[in-house]
C-alpha cells in the first residue's frame, strides 16, 4: 500500500471541539428576532378525503400568523426523496392535498408566535373527513378491489419507467441475466424461502428541523437539517414556484441522517409559511412526529430460490421482491432496485433472475436508510448462502470465498441495472473481500468456536456463530456529481469550500484530508466551509455512499489545478522550469537548484506583487461508476430456549473499503453500522393497528440499543486500494448495515438449529420458532 | 406543551394535606415529574395546580428502624440505588430499584410518585409488595396504612383519596433464612419491563419454606400479582426444583395480560413467566440457603 | 402567574423570572441562549437535554425551571473553554467519539458525573452512566473508549 502524509491518518474531526464544548452549530440553536413556530396538523385517517376545512376560528386565534391547507397553496406534484434531477421517484406528493394516505400525513400547517398558539390553533381547525377504506398488507395492495391510494390524475414519473397507480403498482422491473433455468437444472439443490423484513425508523437524535427567513435583499433563507442542500433548494422553488435565484440553503452541523434526511420533509412547508408571513419561521419535528410523519426503511417480502452444486458452485438465484412503498413513493423504484443493482453483484453466478415490484398501501412511506435496499437483500441472500453451505457440507467461509467476486471480474448485474435503471459495465479493480473473510474468521476464532458450539452446554442457554459478507456500491454512476472550489490565502492556508454534506460523518474532515495531502499542507491549514447554495459549488449530497469517492475525488482534482498555479508563481519567482519544481512541507522547491519558496511567499506574489490574480480553482467529478465496497461480519450469539432471548456477544466486522483515509472515522462508520444493524435486528420494531396508526411512536416504545446493550465489536479495516478514487478510497458509510440481519440469523441457527426468515429477531418471534420446532 | 398553572412548593406535610383538602381534584402532586410532566405534555392531565413535594425534608430519608425500613415518599430511586442499607440488608430493593429508567430517570423519579402513577410495568412495586411493604398514606383524617398490593387497584390507579398522599414507604426487614431474587425482561437494558419477578422465599431452620412471596408485574393484569397460590403451594414444603417448576406454571395462570401490549403477546408473557417465576425461585432459595441475604 | 428564581448557572449566579410550566430545557435554550442542551425527544428518553443539577445528571425537557431555584446548574457550556477543554472534552475529541455530535454534550455530562464519583470505573460502571444518553452514530464504542481515557488522565491528575 502506498504512503501518504495526511491521507490514512486518524486526525481530529475538523469539528469535534466545538461539538463537544456544545457551540451553536446545529439548525436550531439560533434564534431570529420575530420568530414565528410551525406547528403541523395531521391526519387521523390512514385514507380518507377531505370534505372541507374550516379554518376561521383558527385564523382569529391571537398570535395566528398564518394557516396553509390544500385551499390555499399550489398544487405542485413532486417527489419529497432528495434526488438528482430528473428524480427517479414518482411525483406522487404535493404540499397539502384534499385526499390523506396514511395516518400522519399532512392537512395543515399553521405559523404562530408561540409553540403554544400553533398548538392551541391546530386544535381549532375543522376537517371534514370522507373515510375511504384502506390497505396495510403489500400483498394485499395489488388485488382486484383494493383501494386505489393514488387516484388523481396527475401523479407520473419524469423517466419512462412502469408505473400504474390505479393498481397500487409504484414501480416494476425483472430482469433475468444468464439463464436461470438452465441454471436450476444444472444444481444438485434447490432451496427456496420466503423472507420478510420489518419497518424501521432512522431515529436521528437532531430531529429534523428548518428555519427559514429572508435576507436583506428579500431572498429566502432555508436553514436545514438535510443531507441534499441542493436538492432541497431546487424542490422548494419548484413548490413554491419561485425561480431558484431566490432561494439560499445552508446545511448547518446535522445530527445524524442515515438517509432520514434525504428528504424535503419540512423545508417547502416551512418556506410557504415564511413567505406568507414575511417573518422568520421555525419548524421542528417532535420525536412523535419523527416516527408517525417522517420516513421509514422500506419493509420487503422476498422470495429467494438458489440452486447449488454439491462441488459449491452457485448454479442460479432468483429473488423476488415486494417492497412497501407506503403512502407515498419517494425512493421507492431506486430503493428496490438496490435489492439486486447494488446487491447481487457480490455472488458469482451466472444465471441470475429478479423480479421486483413496489407498492403503495396506507401506510407511513419509505425512504432512503442507510443500506438503501441492498440491507433488505442482503438477509435472504445471507441467508440463503449459509444454507447451502450447510446443504452441501462446506464450511460457510469456504463457500462463501468461492462465491463472492474478486479483483478483476465482473457481474452482469453491472451493466444490466443501477439504481436507477440501466447500468454501467464494471470490473471490480479493488477488492480484499477474500483477505476480509480469512481475517476476520482468524481474529473471530470461527473455526474453533463452529467445532465448540457442536457440544451444547446443558441448560437452556446455547452459544452460536454465524457469518454473512457485504457489498455496496457507492454512487449512482453518471448521473451523481460532486465539486469544491478553493482558494489561497495571504498565509498560505486555503478555503475550501464544498457543496458535499457532512452529516455527522467527517465528511468535512477526510475531504480536508484530500486536499491537503495533494497540496502537502497540514489539515490546520485547510479551513472547510461546507454546503451552502449561494456559496459553495453543487454537490448532489451526502447519500450513495458516496462522499469521500466523489466529492473526495472533485476536491483531489481542485487541489491538483491549484498546485499547478502553484507552481507556474513559483517557477516565475524561482526562474526555473515547472518541470524542475515540486511540492514539499507548503513551498515549492526545486530539485535542480534546491532553491525553495514557500506558499505564502507564492500567494503574496500572486496576489500583490506581479501579474496579480486569486490562486483559486473550482473542479468537479462525475461518477462513472459504483466503486464496491465489502466486507465479512461474523457474530457469536447467546440463545436464551426459555424466553427466546438472543443476546450477540461478540461480533468481527473486516472491512474493505480501499485506502481509509481517516481510520478512526471509517472504524467510527463500521460500528455505528453495525450497532445500528443489530438493534434492527433484535428490537426495532414498528407496531400498527388495524386503523394504521402507529402505536409506538417513542424511544420508550421503539427501542434502539443504548450502551450497556452493546456486544464486543471488532472492527478490522482490509485495504485495498481503488484505482477510479481518491488516494485509493472507495465507501464505507453504508455497507457495513447489511450484515447483522443474516449474520445473527444464521448464528441463531448455528444455536438451535432453527432458522429465521422473517424479522426483527425479537424474544417473542424466537420463542415462538423454537416451540414450532419442537412440537413439529 | 404544558397547560397553564399555578405553582405551590410547600415546606410541610400539613401544608400540603390543606392544600389538598381545598383543591384535591385540581391539583397534581409532583415529585420526579418523569411520568407527569409527559402525562401532562400530552395532554392527558391538566392539573389546575401543581404541588411540588421535593422541598419538604420529611418526605426525603431512608431510615432503618425497628424491623424494617421507612423510605420518605420523594426518595429517589437514584439514593436507593447507592444506599449502602439498602445494597447489604435488602439487595432485593436494590436489584429493582437499578433495573428501572435510566440514571438520569434515577436521579429525579421517587419510590413515592413511582407508587402513585401505578404503571403496570413498574420494577420497584413487585419487590415492595415481596417484602411485605406497607404504604403510609396521610390526609385529612389522618395517617392510614396500607399493604402495597391493596394500593394498587387497576391500571394507573390507586386507593388514594385526592386528599391523600403518601407519606413513607414501609418496607419489612426480611426474617433470617430468606433468599429474594429480582428478574425482568425487557427488550433492552433500560426499557420498561415486558415482564418482571420479585421473589422472596424464608426458609424455616430445616430447611421447609416458612413464608414464600412470588409477584409478577411488567403488565400481566391491571396491576401487579402477588401469587396466592404460589405460598399455598410452597409455604410448609421442602423446595426442589419439580415442585418450584409446578408453582411457577400455577403462578402462570393467575396472569392476565392485556393483548393490547406492544412489548409481548399475551401468549408470550404466560409462557415466559414459567421460565422466569422459576428462576427466580430458584436463585432466592440458593441466596437463602448460602444465607447471602439476611 | 410569574415566579422569580434565583440559581446559580455554570458557577455564575442568575436571577430569572419564568412562569411555572416553562420547561428547563426551554428556559436554558432560549432564555440563557445555552443550546449546548438538545431537545431529542421531550420525552426524557434520549438523554440529549441532560444537564447537571446539583452535579447530578438529569433532564431538562422534564424539569419544571421553577424546581431549580437555589440550585446548581451546569451545562456543557460551563464544564470546558476553547482555551480550557474539560479532559473528557479533549478525550471525545481524540478518540473519535463524536460524529454528529448532537448526543455530545449531553453524553459528556453523564459521564462527568460519573468520573467526579468514580475515578476508575470498570466499563459496565461506564456503559451504565450513559445508558440515558442515545446515539445513533457511533455505536458507543469510541464513546467508551473517550471516557476510560478521560479517566486515566483524570486520575493522573489527581495523584
Amino acid at each position: 500500500m502506498r504512503e501518504f502524509k495526511v491521507v490514512g491518518k486518524s486526525v481530529p474531526k475538523v469539528d469535534a471541539f466545538p461539538l463537544a464544548l456544545g457551540k451553536p452549530l446545529f439548525a436550531d440553536d439560533i434564534e431570529l428576532k420575530g420568530m414565528l413556530h410551525a406547528k403541523i396538523l395531521w391526519s387521523p385517517h390512514a385514507h380518507a378525503r377531505i370534505k372541507n376545512i374550516d379554518t376561521g376560528k383558527t385564523e382569529a386565534l391571537p398570535g395566528v400568523h398564518a394557516v396553509l391547507c390544500y385551499k390555499n397553496v399550489p398544487r405542485v406534484v413532486h417527489t419529497s426523496a432528495g434526488q438528482s434531477w430528473p428524480e427517479p421517484s414518482p411525483y406522487d406528493i404535493v404540499m397539502f392535498d384534499n385526499k390523506v394516505r396514511h395516518v400522519g400525513d399532512r392537512v395543515a400547517a399553521i405559523a404562530a408566535e408561540t409553540e403554544e398558539i400553533a398548538e392551541k390553533a391546530l386544535k381549532l381547525i375543522k376537517v371534514e373527513y370522507e373515510l375511504l377504506p384502506a390497505v396495510f398488507d403489500p400483498e394485499q395492495a395489488m388485488d382486484e378491489g383494493a383501494p386505489v391510494i393514488h387516484d388523481e390524475p396527475d401523479c407520473k414519473y419524469l423517466i419512462p419507467v412502469f408505473y400504474d397507480p390505479k393498481h397500487n403498482h409504484c414501480a416494476h422491473i425483472d430482469l433475468e441475466v444468464g439463464d436461470f433455468e438452465q441454471g436450476m437444472k444444472e444444481a444438485d439443490f434447490v432451496i427456496e424461502h420466503k423472507f420478510k423484513t420489518h419497518h424501521e425508523q432512522h431515529c436521528s437524535i437532531e430531529p429534523h428541523t428548518c428555519i427559514c427567513y429572508f435576507d436583506h435583499a428579500g431572498r429566502l433563507v432555508i436553514r436545514t437539517s438535510t443531507q441534499v442542500p441542493f436538492h432541497v433548494r431546487r424542490i422548494v422553488a419548484q413548490c413554491l414556484q419561485v425561480p431558484e435565484r431566490m432561494i439560499r440553503v445552508i446545511k448547518p452541523r446535522i445530527g445524524g441522517g442515515f438517509g432520514g434526511k434525504q428528504e424535503v420533509l419540512i423545508d417547502d412547508v416551512c418556506a410557504m409559511l415564511a413567505m406568507r408571513t414575511k417573518r422568520p419561521v421555525r419548524l421542528v419535528y417532535t420525536r412523535e412526529e419523527e416516527f408517525t410523519s417522517a420516513r421509514v426503511r422500506h419493509p420487503m417480502v422476498m422470495w429467494a430460490k438458489t440452486g447449488v452444486r454439491k462441488d459449491g458452485t452457485l448454479t442460479a438465484i432468483q429473488l423476488r421482491v415486494l417492497s412497501n412503498a407506503g403512502a407515498y413513493g419517494p425512493h421507492a423504484m431506486t430503493v428496490m432496485n438496490n435489492t439486486c443493482a447494488k446487491a447481487l453483484p457480490l455472488f458469482h453466478c451466472e444465471n441470475i433472475k429478479w423480479i421486483a415490484d413496489a407498492v403503495y398501501t396506507n401506510l407511513i412511506p419509505g425512504g432512503a436508510y442507510r443500506g438503501y435496499g441492498v440491507t433488505q437483500a442482503a438477509f435472504p441472500m445471507g441467508v440463503m448462502m449459509d444454507e447451502m453451505a450447510e446443504t452441501i457440507g462446506m464450511d460457510p467461509v469456504n463457500f462463501w470465498k468461492m462465491n463472492t467476486i474478486k479483483k478483476g471480474e465482473t457481474s452482469p448485474i453491472f451493466k444490466a441495472l443501477s439504481e436507477t435503471g440501466k447500468g454501467v459495465e464494471m470490473i471490480v479493480e479493488s477488492c480484499s473481500l477474500p483477505e476480509c473473510i480469512d481475517r476476520g474468521a482468524e481474529i473471530f476464532g470461527w473455526r474453533e468456536k463452529r467445532e465448540r458450539f457442536k457440544n451444547q452446554p446443558e441448560g437452556p442457554v446455547k452459544y452460536g456463530v454465524g457469518m454473512s459478507c457485504m457489498v455496496q456500491g457507492g454512487t449512482v454512476p453518471l448521473i451523481d456529481m460532486a465539486s469544491a472550489f478553493a482558494k489561497m490565502n495571504d498565509d498560505g492556508s486555503f478555503n475550501l469550500l464544498i457543496g458535499a454534506a457532512d452529516l455527522g460523518t467527517g465528511a468535512d474532515t477526510v475531504l480536508a484530508q484530500i486536499f491537503a495531502e495533494t497540496l502537502d499542507i497540514p489539515v490546520e491549514d485547510v479551513i472547510v466551509y461546507p454546503s451552502d447554495t449561494d456559496i459553495t459549488p453543487f454537490d448532489k449530497g451526502a447519500y450513495a455512499s458516496g462522499t469521500t469517492y466523489l466529492s473526495g475525488m472533485a476536491v483531489l482534482k481542485t487541489a491538483e489545478k491549484i498546485k499547478e498555479q502553484i507552481l507556474n508563481v513559483a517557477a516565475d519567482m524561482l526562474g526555473e522550469p515547472k518541470e524542475d519544481l515540486r511540492i514539499e512541507n507548503k513551498a515549492v522547491i526545486s530539485s535542480k537548484s534546491g532553491k525553495r519558496v514557500e506558499f505564502s511567499q507564492i500567494v503574496k506574489r500572486a496576489l500583490y506583487i506581479k501579474d496579480q490574480f486569486q490562486i483559486a480553482a473550482i473542479a468537479s467529478e462525475l461518477s462513472r461508476l459504483p466503486p464496491q465496497s465489502f466486507a465479512a461480519h461474523f457474530a457469536e450469539v447467546e440463545v436464551d430456549t426459555e424466553t427466546g432471548q438472543v443476546k450477540v456477544l461478540s461480533y468481527v466486522a473486516a472491512v474493505d473499503c480501499g485506502t481509509a483515509v481517516n481510520p478512526k472515522l471509517a472504524e467510527g462508520q463500521v460500528e455505528g453500522a453495525i450497532l445500528n444493524g443489530i438493534s434492527y435486528a433484535l428490537t426495532e420494531e414498528f407496531f400498527f393497528d388495524d386503523k394504521g396508526r402507529v402505536l409506538n411512536p417513542s424511544f420508550g416504545d421503539y427501542k434502539i440499543f443504548s450502551a450497556p446493550d452493546i456486544p464486543k465489536i471488532t472492527t478490522i479495516l482490509v485495504p485495498s486500494y481503488e484505482p477510479t478514487g481518491p488516494y485509493g478510497a472507495k465507501t464505507v458509510g453504508e455497507v457495513n448495515i447489511n450484515g447483522p440481519l443474516p449474520a445473527i440469523s444464521n448464528a441463531i441457527y448455528n444455536a438451535v438449529g432453527t432458522r429465521l426468515y422473517d424479522t426483527p429477531f425479537t424474544s417473542e418471534r424466537v420463542l415462538n420458532v423454537l416451540k414450532e420446532k419442537g412440537a413439529d | 406543551m404544558l397547560n397553564d398553572l399555578e405553582y405551590f412548593e410547600p415546606e410541610t406535610i400539613s401544608d400540603v394535606i390543606t392544600f389538598l383538602a381545598k383543591h384535591g381534584k385540581d391539583t397534581k402532586l409532583i415529585a420526579g415529574g418523569t411520568d407527569l410532566l409527559v402525562d401532562m405534555k400530552k395532554g392527558k392531565v391538566k392539573p389546575k395546580y401543581l404541588v411540588n413535594l421535593m422541598k419538604i425534608p420529611e418526605l426525603s430519608h431512608i431510615i432503618e428502624d425497628g424491623g424494617g425500613l421507612r423510605i420518605g415518599a420523594t426518595t429517589t430511586f437514584r439514593e436507593i440505588e447507592e444506599s449502602k442499607l439498602i445494597k447489604e440488608k435488602y439487595p432485593l430493593l436494590f436489584e429493582a430499584a437499578r433495573a428501572m429508567g435510566t440514571v438520569q430517570i434515577r436521579n429525579m423519579a421517587t419510590i413515592g410518585g413511582n407508587i402513585c402513577n401505578a404503571l403496570p410495568s413498574a420494577d420497584i412495586p413487585p419487590a415492595l409488595v415481596a417484602l411485605d411493604a406497607k404504604a403510609k398514606i396521610v390526609g385529612q383524617s389522618g395517617e392510614r396504612f396500607l399493604p402495597l398490593e391493596e394500593f394498587f387497584v387497576g391500571i394507573r390507579k390507586t386507593a388514594l383519596e385526592s386528599d391523600e398522599l403518601i407519606r413513607e414507604v414501609h418496607v419489612k426487614s426480611p426474617p433470617a433464612g430468606s433468599g429474594t431474587a429480582f428478574l425482568k425482561i425487557g427488550r433492552t437494558a433500560s426499557d420498561l419491563a415486558t415482564l418482571n419477578v420479585a421473589v422472596r422465599v424464608t426458609l424455616e431452620n430445616n430447611g421447609a419454606c416458612k413464608e414464600v412471596r412470588v409477584v409478577v408485574g411488567g403488565g400481566v393484569g391491571p396491576t401487579l400479582i402477588r401469587s396466592k397460590r404460589a405460598e399455598t403451594l410452597l409455604e410448609g414444603k421442602i423446595l426442589e426444583e419439580p415442585l418450584i417448576e409446578k408453582t411457577a406454571r400455577e403462578v402462570s395462570k393467575e396472569l392476565k395480560p392485556r393483548p393490547t401490549s406492544i412489548r409481548a403477546s399475551p401468549f408470550y408473557k404466560i409462557e415466559v413467566s414459567k421460565v422466569l417465576v422459576k428462576r427466580a425461585l430458584m436463585k432466592a432459595l440458593g441466596r437463602a440457603k448460602a444465607g447471602e441475604d439476611r | 402567574m410569574k415566579k422569580e428564581i434565583e440559581f446559580t448557572i455554570n458557577g455564575k449566579s442568575r436571577k430569572l423570572t419564568v412562569k411555572p410550566n416553562e420547561l428547563l430545557l426551554n428556559v436554558i435554550r432560549e432564555d440563557l441562549g445555552l443550546t449546548g442542551t438538545k431537545y431529542g425527544c421531550g420525552t426524557g428518553e434520549c438523554g440529549a437535554c441532560t444537564v447537571l443539577i446539583d452535579e447530578e445528571p438529569v433532564l431538562s425537557c422534564l424539569t419544571l425551571a421553577i424546581t431549580v431555584d437555589k440550585k446548581k446548574v451546569t451545562t456543557i457550556e460551563g464544564i470546558g473553554t476553547d482555551e480550557n477543554p474539560h479532559p473528557l472534552q479533549q478525550a471525545f475529541v481524540e478518540t473519535g467519539a463524536v460524529q454528529c455530535g448532537f448526543c455530545t454534550p449531553g453524553m459528556i455530562l453523564s459521564a462527568k458525573t460519573l468520573l467526579d464519583k468514580n475515578p476508575n470505573p470498570t466499563e459496565d460502571e461506564i456503559k451504565r452512566a450513559i445508558e440515558g444518553n442515545l446515539c445513533r452514530c457511533t455505536g458507543y464504542i469510541k464513546i467508551i473508549e473517550a471516557i476510560k481515557l478521560a479517566s486515566v488522565r483524570m486520575g493522573g491528575r489527581r495523584k
